[in-house]
């Protein structure tokens, strides 16, 4: 259970953004499958601590995305979610993980005229 | 309710940048301090602090040791025994170790200044979390014990996808359990092509000449002693 590390790293990085605490309207963030980072987790330590530090009460949109994969044997590229699924187009599961590790803050949307 | 007018902000920044940032600087620390870090991950009971009294009984006073555990001190003083100077962490709950909390501890152990050759930081057991957490090593080793399974590694990408070096340890029981090393290695390098594996056994002793090796190697790789 570490969401709650990440949920203090991202309400950080908002505040350092911001250059303070405001009350927000809504958090985007964009995870990947291999971030380990379980959405509703970090939704319920977000919605937390966004409420006890100052930020109101944000919509969390979380937005998850699947990991870019080229396939070892056929050279072909495909997206997934999940990593002991074969290659679609030739059903190797050798594979380079080209993307997937993603938990970024994308935008967040301030209520008013903070 | 009435709508209330909003204003979009873009943020657009990985969230683990502030870690990733200071374990860069972990990073440069131990580059200058030419010590050769190891991040070693498991389950907990896989075996790793008995695998570094192994080392430490080999490598004794080249080697230090960061232990990283929820509480007690009983890893630190246990490597010590064993002949390795030893850091305990205590996360008080938190399931892995980040790049500050080391980053406190090489300021403790008095680096760039090192007698050392070989850091190892043993992780929080642990098969998730601590993945998403780089520490500044150069080298970074997932174990898991054979009594656990030959399926994990497919279940555990996280971890298993980016590591450099899969120890398969507790092989002294693999004539007495269902454990299919070809299988665990196959799925390990499906994800992780470029992965090197030791299947050892900390209890016997047996591939820990191996693991040495490794671990020279890739010490006199990064800062040749020129001998």
């Amino acid at each position: 259970m570490h969401e709650l590390s990440v949920a203090t790293a991202i309400m950080e990085s908002i505040e350092r953004k911001l250059g303070g605490r405001r009350e927000l309207a809504k958090i985007q963030l964009t995870l990947g499958p291999l971030s380990c980072i379980n959405p509703d987790a970090l939704r319920f330590c977000l919605r937390t601590m966004a409420e006890s530090e100052g930020f109101g009460e944000p919509e969390l949109d979380v937005r998850e995305v699947e990991a870019r994969i080229v396939c070892r044997e056929c050279g072909r590229e495909y997206s997934a979610t999940e990593f002991y699924i074969p290659c679609p187009h030739c059903g190797s599961i050798a594979k380079e993980i080209l993307s997937g590790r993603e938990c970024n803050i994308d935008f967040v949307e301030l209520i008013g005229d903070q | 309710m009435s709508e209330k007018k909003k204003r979009k902000v873009q943020i657009r920044s990985p969230v683990m940048q502030k870690n990733d940032r200071i374990a860069q600087g972990n990073r440069a620390l131990l580059d200058r301090a030419g010590l050769t870090c190891l991040n070693l991950m498991s389950s907990p009971g896989a075996g790793k602090t008995t695998i570094l009294e192994g080392l430490a009984g080999r490598l004794g006073d080249r080697m230090a040791v960061i232990e990283g555990d929820v509480q007690t001190r009983r890893d630190a003083d246990r490597v010590r025994s064993a002949g390795a100077q030893a850091w305990q962490i205590e996360t008080r709950g938190a399931c892995h170790l980040d790049a500050e909390v080391v980053s406190g501890v090489l300021e403790e152990m008095g680096l760039p200044r090192s007698p050392w050759r070989f850091l190892f930081i043993e992780n929080v057991g642990n098969l998730i979390c601590p993945s998403g957490f780089y520490l500044g090593e150069h080298v970074t080793i997932g174990m898991l014990s054979v009594p656990e399974g030959d399926d994990k590694i497919l279940k555990y990408p996280a971890l298993f996808s980016k590591i450099d070096l899969l120890l398969l340890n507790k092989a002294d029981l693999l004539p007495h359990i269902e454990f299919d090393v070809e299988r665990a290695v196959g799925e390990c390098r499906s994800l992780n092509s470029d992965v090197d594996v030791i299947t050892l056994s900390a209890l016997t002793g047996e591939g820990l000449d191996e693991l040495q090796d490794y671990i020279e190697r890739a010490a006199e790789e990064r800062f040749p002693t020129g001998g």
